[in-house]
C-alpha cells in the first residue's frame, strides 16, 4: 500500500512526470530495437521472399498432394492414393505425402501457406485461389471433372412436402433455413440459384459437414446444399431428401486441380509426370468395371461413410424429379469449352458476391499441359464419363 | 502464596462488585486433537481454574501449548474431550454437551483481528444487536456512536476498516464486542501483531475501557510483562499439554498506567515469574512448538 | 494541480472528522476522482506507446521486411485498409452496417451467457464452498465436466437445444459458468474462519452469516473469476459460433477462413479483443465500484 502512494506522488509533480516518461519511453525503444536486431540476425534478409525451392528438373522431389476423399468429384485423387500411377512417371525417389482436406478452402490454405503443392479442390476454391497471388501465385492446371449433380445437389428434411418438380422444391426454399459450407462450390451454386429464382431463405447458415448433419439429425435444418458424397450419405441414413440439383436449373458444376506458379516454373518435369498419373487415374474412373473397388477405396480413405453411400455418390442414377443424371461425371481433364464457360461464369459471380478482388485472370488458366499429354497420347478431352449404374451394380454389404 | 487464601480473599472483593457476572470456571478441562488412545495430541492436560467477574485474567504461556483452545472452548468454537465449563453457574460444556454455542455473552476478539472489512466501523460495532434483533438500526447506531465516543473513536464511524491504523481497529473491535453487553470478553492474543509502540498505547486503552465497562476480560498472550501490567490475576501455563503452573493474584492498586513498569511491585512479580516461565519457554523450544 | 486535488480531498475527510459528522463520501465521487487520477497520470499514454510498438513490429516484419513466416500475413496497410475502407473489397469494413451486425450478435450473446453463467454460477461456487456435504455430492461430477472443452459438446448443443440460437449461448455459457463457479467456490474457502466466527459470536444466524460474512468475503474472488469468464465466454464464441453459422466475430472468423478473405480474418480478431477487451474492463469497474473498500485502502492509503 506505501509504496502505491509514493508512486502517486511521483507523477503528481509535473517534473518527475516528465522524467518518468521519458525513462519509460526510451527503454521501451530500446527493448524493441534489441528485438528487432535479434530476429534480423537470426534469420538473415535472404530468406525474405519465401519461395519455395522445389529443386532442378530431373531430381526427387518431395510433395505434399492435398486432395478430398470427401468430395466425389475429385475421386481421381483417391484413385491416385490407392492405385500410385504416379510413381512411374516421377523422378526415382520422390516421395509424396497424401493430406485430407475436408474442404476447399483448408486445402487452398495449406497452398497458399506453401504447405500444399497439388490441389485437388471444387470450382470455388480453385478460382479463389488464384486471386492471391500476392501471397503465392496459383493455377489451374487440369480439370478433374464436371457434374450436373456432385457439388449442386438441394437436400431438404425428410418431412417436407412432397414436390411435383424440382422448380417447386426450390420455390419452397423461399423464407426457409438453408446451411451451406460457405466458400465450398455448394456456396457458389445455392448464391447463383438463389439469385436467379428471386429466392429469399429467412437463414442462410454457414455450417460445416458434420454440423449440417446433425442439423438435420435434431431437425434443425430445412434444406442444406450439400456436394457428394455426404449427399448420398445423408439420404443414405435417411436424414434428407434430395430434391433438386444442376441439372435442373442448367448449372454445372466442377473439380480442379491446382498447382502454384512456382511449381511450374521451377519443375515442369514433375507437373508434367503428375499430370499423366492424373490421365491414369481419370481413365480407371471412367471405367465402369473398377466401380466395386473404387468405392472400397474411397471407404478405405474415409471414415465414418457406409460404402453403399460412397458407391451411390459416384455411380447412382437418382430420379430425374430429384435432379437426377445419367452421367454422373464428365471426365474433362483437358479444358473443354464447358470447363472454361464454367471457370468464366464462376469467376464473374465470385466477384459480384465479393468473394474476390477482380475475375480471373487469363494467365491463372494453363492448359497446355494437359493438352500436350493428351496429343502425345491419341486421347481427346474428355477423356471419359463415369456413368449411372443400376441399382443391381452394387455388390457390396 | 495458598491459593485457597486468595481464592477466597478474591471472592469477598468480588462481592463488592454487585451483579458482576462473568465468572468461568473451569473444572478438570482436556483436549486430545485427533484419534483418542494413541495418535491423539494431548493439548490441555486437566485444567482447572477460575475466572473471577469483574476482572481481567490473564493466561501466559508458550506458543501452542493450548491456551487458545481454552478460549476456544469457553466461546463455543471447539469442543473438549472430558472436563466441564461454567459460565455464572451454568454448565457451557462438560459431559453429554461437549461443545458450547458461540453467543453474544461471551464475544471474542481475535489474534489477527476480524472486523468485516466490507463493513464500515459503525455497520461492524451495530453488527451484534443488529443480526440479534434487539435493537433497530437507528438505536443500535447512536449507543454505537456513543460508544465510540466514549473509546475515543470519534469521527471514524463511515471509514472502513482497512482505512485506519491496526491500534485503531483493535479498538473499533473490542467496542463492538462491548455492544453486546457480553458477561465475559475473550481476548486472544489482540495485540500479538501491533509494534511495542502501539502495543503500550492498546494498553493503557484496554484499561480505559475496563474502568468505563468493568466487563470480565479473559485475555491470552505470551508476553509476561503485558500479562502482569493488565491483569488483576496471572495464570502461568505450562507447555503442551496445558496446566496452571502457577496462578499470581497482582496486587498492584487499579487503575494502573505505564509508571506501573518501573514500580517496585512490579518488578518483584516478573522476578518471581519469569524464572517460570523461562523454564516452559525452553521445554516448548526443546519440543519443536511451531507457531499456531 | 492534481496535489491540490488530493489535499483537497483529503481536507475534505479531515473536516468531516473534526466535525464528527456520519457523512460517507460517495462512492461515485470517488470512482471520478480515480478516473481523473487515472487520465493525468503517464498510463494511458504508455498504453498508447505500448500499441504503437506493436502495430510497428507487425508493418515491419510484414511489409518492409517480410520476414519468412511473416511474408505471407496480411499487413497492417492492408488490413486497415480494408478496414476502414468505403468499398472493402471483401464486403466488411466500419462503414458497412453487417459489421455492426455481427459487433451486436456477439455481444448479445456474450452477454446473455455470460448473465446466465454468472447467475447460477455464483450461487453454486457459494453453497460448494459453504455447505461441506453439497461440495461432497456436486464437486466431483463439476470437475469430471469441466476438462471437456466447449468444441467437443458441438453435437450435443446441436441436438439437446432447440433452435440455433440457444446451442451458440450454451456452448459460450460453459466455459463462463466454471470459471466463475470455481473462483467463487475458492472465494468462499479463502474467508479467514475468524470472520465467521466473529459473526456467531456476535449472535448472526447461520442465514445471516452467510449473507453478511459469506457473500461479501467472497466478491474479491468473484470478481476475478468474473473478469476471467468474461474472456473465456470470448474464446467460446469462436467455437460456438461454429454452430450457429450465420452473424457474429465467430462466424466472421469462421467464414474468412473458408473463404480465404485473410484481411477479413484479422479485421475480426481485431474487434473481438477490442470488445472482449472493453467487456473485461466494465466487468472490473463494476467490481471497483462494488467492493469500495477495498478502493479507499488503496487510494487513501496515500493520505494516511
Amino acid at each position: 500500500m506505501r509504496s502505491k502512494s509514493e508512486t502517486c506522488a511521483c507523477f503528481i509533480s509535473s517534473d518527475g512526470h516528465r522524467r518518468a516518461v521519458r525513462r519509460l519511453v526510451v527503454s521501451f525503444a530500446l527493448a524493441l530495437c534489441a528485438a528487432f536486431v535479434q530476429i534480423c540476425l537470426s534469420v538473415g534478409f535472404a530468406d525474405a521472399a519465401a519461395v519455395k525451392d522445389y529443386g532442378k528438373p530431373g531430381e526427387p522431389i518431395d510433395l505434399v498432394v492435398g486432395y478430398q476423399p470427401y468430395y466425389t468429384e475429385s475421386w481421381s485423387g483417391v484413385i491416385m492414393h490407392d492405385k500410385k500411377f504416379y510413381e512411374k512417371y516421377l523422378p526415382k525417389g520422390s516421395k509424396v505425402e497424401f493430406q485430407i482436406g475436408l474442404q476447399g478452402a483448408i486445402i487452398v490454405n495449406g497452398m497458399l501457406a506453401g504447405k500444399v503443392d497439388v490441389g485437388y479442390m471444387g470450382d470455388m476454391p480453385a478460382i479463389v485461389s488464384t486471386s492471391h497471388a500476392d501471397v503465392r501465385d496459383m493455377r489451374i492446371v487440369s480439370v478433374l471433372g464436371l457434374g450436373y449433380d456432385q457439388c449442386n445437389i438441394f437436400l431438404t428434411r425428410t418431412d417436407a412436402p412432397e414436390f411435383k418438380s424440382p422448380d417447386e422444391a426450390l420455390k419452397w426454399l423461399d423464407g426457409k433455413t438453408v446451411a451451406v459450407p460457405k466458400g465450398s462450390c455448394t456456396d457458389r451454386f445455392a448464391q447463383a440459384v438463389f439469385k436467379e429464382k428471386n429466392i429469399k431463405p429467412s437463414e442462410y447458415l454457414n455450417q460445416s459437414i458434420e454440423v449440417i448433419t446433425s442439423g438435420f439429425r435434431a431437425k434443425k435444418l430445412d434444406a442444406a446444399v450439400i456436394w457428394e458424397p455426404t449427399a448420398s450419405r445423408l439420404i443414405e441414413d435417411n436424414l434428407a431428401r434430395r430434391v433438386a440439383s444442376g441439372a435442373s436449373v442448367n448449372e454445372r458444376d466442377g473439380g480442379f486441380m491446382v498447382m502454384p506458379a512456382a511449381l511450374i516454373e521451377q519443375r515442369p518435369d514433375v507437373v508434367k509426370a503428375w499430370l499423366q498419373g492424373e490421365l491414369d487415374a481419370e481413365l480407371y474412373f471412367g471405367d465402369s468395371k473398377n466401380a466395386m473397388s473404387i468405392a472400397q477405396m474411397a471407404a478405405s480413405q474415409t471414415t465414418g461413410f457406409p460404402e453403399k453411400a460412397l458407391w451411390a455418390s459416384a455411380f447412382a442414377q437418382y430420379p430425374k424429379s430429384a435432379g437426377g443424371t445419367e452421367n454422373r461425371i464428365t471426365l474433362a481433364y483437358g479444358f473443354t469449352p464447358d470447363a472454361k464457360e464454367l471457370i468464366q461464369k464462376a469467376s464473374k459471380f465470385l466477384v459480384e458476391i465479393k468473394s474476390i478482388k477482380s475475375e480471373i485472370r487469363p494467365d491463372a488458366v494453363m492448359p497446355q499441359f494437359t493438352s500436350d499429354i493428351l496429343k502425345a497420347r491419341g486421347l481427346n478431352a474428355p477423356v471419359g464419363d463415369v456413368k449411372a449404374l443400376p441399382l443391381s451394380a452394387y455388390t457390396g454389404k | 502464596m495458598n491459593v485457597q487464601a486468595i481464592e477466597s480473599a478474591r471472592a469477598t472483593q468480588s462481592a463488592t462488585f454487585a451483579a458482576a457476572k462473568g465468572r468461568v470456571r473451569i473444572v478438570d478441562a482436556v483436549k486430545i486433537y485427533g484419534v483418542q488412545g494413541g495418535g491423539g495430541v494431548l493439548a490441555v492436560d486437566h485444567c482447572t481454574f477460575d475466572v473471577p467477574p469483574g476482572e481481567i485474567t490473564v493466561v501466559v504461556g508458550p506458543s501452542g501449548c493450548g491456551k487458545t483452545t481454552l478460549l476456544n472452548a469457553i466461546a463455543g468454537f471447539h469442543s473438549l474431550s472430558a472436563g466441564s465449563i461454567y459460565l455464572d453457574d451454568e454448565m457451557l460444556c462438560g459431559p453429554g454437551k461437549l461443545k458450547a454455542e458461540p453467543g453474544p455473552d461471551r464475544v471474542v476478539v481475535f489474534q489477527n483481528g476480524a472486523l468485516f472489512p466490507w463493513k464500515t466501523n459503525i455497520e461492524n460495532i451495530t453488527f451484534g444487536p443488529v443480526m440479534q434483533g434487539i435493537m433497530s438500526r437507528a438505536e443500535a447506531n447512536d449507543k454505537a456512536r456513543a460508544m465510540m465516543t466514549d473509546a475515543g473513536l470519534r469521527g471514524i464511524e463511515n471509514n472502513y476498516p482497512g482505512e485506519i491504523s491496526s491500534g485503531v481497529r483493535r479498538r473499533v473491535e473490542i467496542v463492538r464486542a462491548l455492544m453486546n453487553d457480553p458477561k465475559i470478553l475473550l481476548l486472544d492474543e489482540p495485540y500479538r501483531a501491533l509494534d511495542s509502540l502501539t502495543k503500550s498505547v492498546m494498553h493503557e486503552a484496554l484499561l480505559e475501557i475496563f474502568y468505563k465497562n468493568r466487563v470480565t476480560i479473559f485475555f491470552i498472550t505470551h508476553d509476561l510483562e503485558e500479562a502482569i501490567f493488565l491483569g488483576h490475576r496471572v495464570v502461568i501455563m505450562t507447555t503442551r499439554p496445558c496446566k496452571p503452573k502457577k496462578i499470581l493474584d497482582i496486587d498492584i492498586p487499579h487503575p494502573r498506567n505505564y509508571s506501573v513498569l518501573t514500580n517496585k511491585r512490579f518488578r518483584e512479580f516478573m522476578e518471581e515469574t519469569a524464572a517460570a516461565v523461562h523454564e516452559e519457554a525452553i521445554k516448548a523450544f526443546d519440543a519443536g512448538e511451531r507457531e499456531r | 494541480m492534481s496535489e491540490t486535488k488530493l489535499t483537497e480531498f483529503a481536507g475534505v475527510v479531515d473536516q468531516q472528522a473534526e466535525q464528527g459528522s456520519a457523512t460517507k463520501i460517495t462512492s461515485w465521487a470517488l470512482t471520478m476522482y480515480r478516473w481523473s487520477q487515472w487520465l493525468q497520470s503517464p498510463r494511458p499514454y504508455l498504453m498508447v506507446i505500448g500499441f504503437a510498438g506493436f502495430l510497428g513490429f507487425w508493418y515491419l516484419a510484414v511489409e518492409v521486411w517480410k520476414l519468412p513466416r511473416f511474408a505471407e500475413m496480411p499487413g497492417p496497410t492492408q488490413v486497415f485498409g480494408e478496414w476502414f475502407s468505403k468499398d472493402p473489397t471483401y464486403g466488411l469494413s466500419v462503414f458497412t452496417p453487417e459489421y455492426y451486425l455481427h459487433i451486436w450478435v456477439s455481444t448479445r450473446r456474450i452477454a446473455i451467457a455470460f448473465f446466465l453463467a454468472t447467475a447460477i454460477g455464483v450461487p453454486l461456487g457459494l453453497f460448494l464452498g459453504w455447505s461441506v456435504r453439497f461440495k461432497q455430492y456436486v464437486f466431483p461430477v463439476f470437475e469430471l465436466l469441466r476438462p471437456i472443452p466447449p468444441l467437443a459438446w458441438v453435437p450435443l448443443a446441436i441436438v439437446m437445444f432447440r433452435g440455433s440460437e440457444t446451442p451458440v449461448i450454451f456452448l459460450t455459457f460453459l466455459a463462463s459458468f466454471y470459471a466463475t463457479a470455481l473462483n467463487t467456490m475458492l472465494g468462499v474457502e479463502s474467508i479467514d474462519v475468524s470472520f465467521v466466527r466473529a459473526a456467531s459470536c456476535l449472535g448472526a444466524k447461520r442465514w445471516q452469516v452467510f449473507r453478511h460474512v459469506i457473500v461479501p468475503g467472497a466478491l474479491p474472488f468473484i470478481f476475478t473469476g468474473l473478469q476471467i469468464s468474461v474472456g473465456v465466454a470470448w474464446f467460446s464464441l469462436v467455437a460456438g459460433e461454429m454452430v450457429s453459422g450465420q452473424y457474429g466475430l465467430g462466424y466472421l472468423i469462421n467464414t474468412s477462413y473458408t473463404m480465404v478473405r485473410y484481411p477479413t480474418i484479422v479485421i475480426g480478431m481485431a474487434t473481438l479483443g477490442i470488445v472482449g477487451y472493453a467487456t473485461s474492463a466494465a466487468i472490473r469497474l463494476l467490481g471497483n465500484y462494488m467492493m469500495q473498500w477495498r478502493m479507499r485502502e488503496l487510494s487513501l492509503g496515500a493520505a494516511r
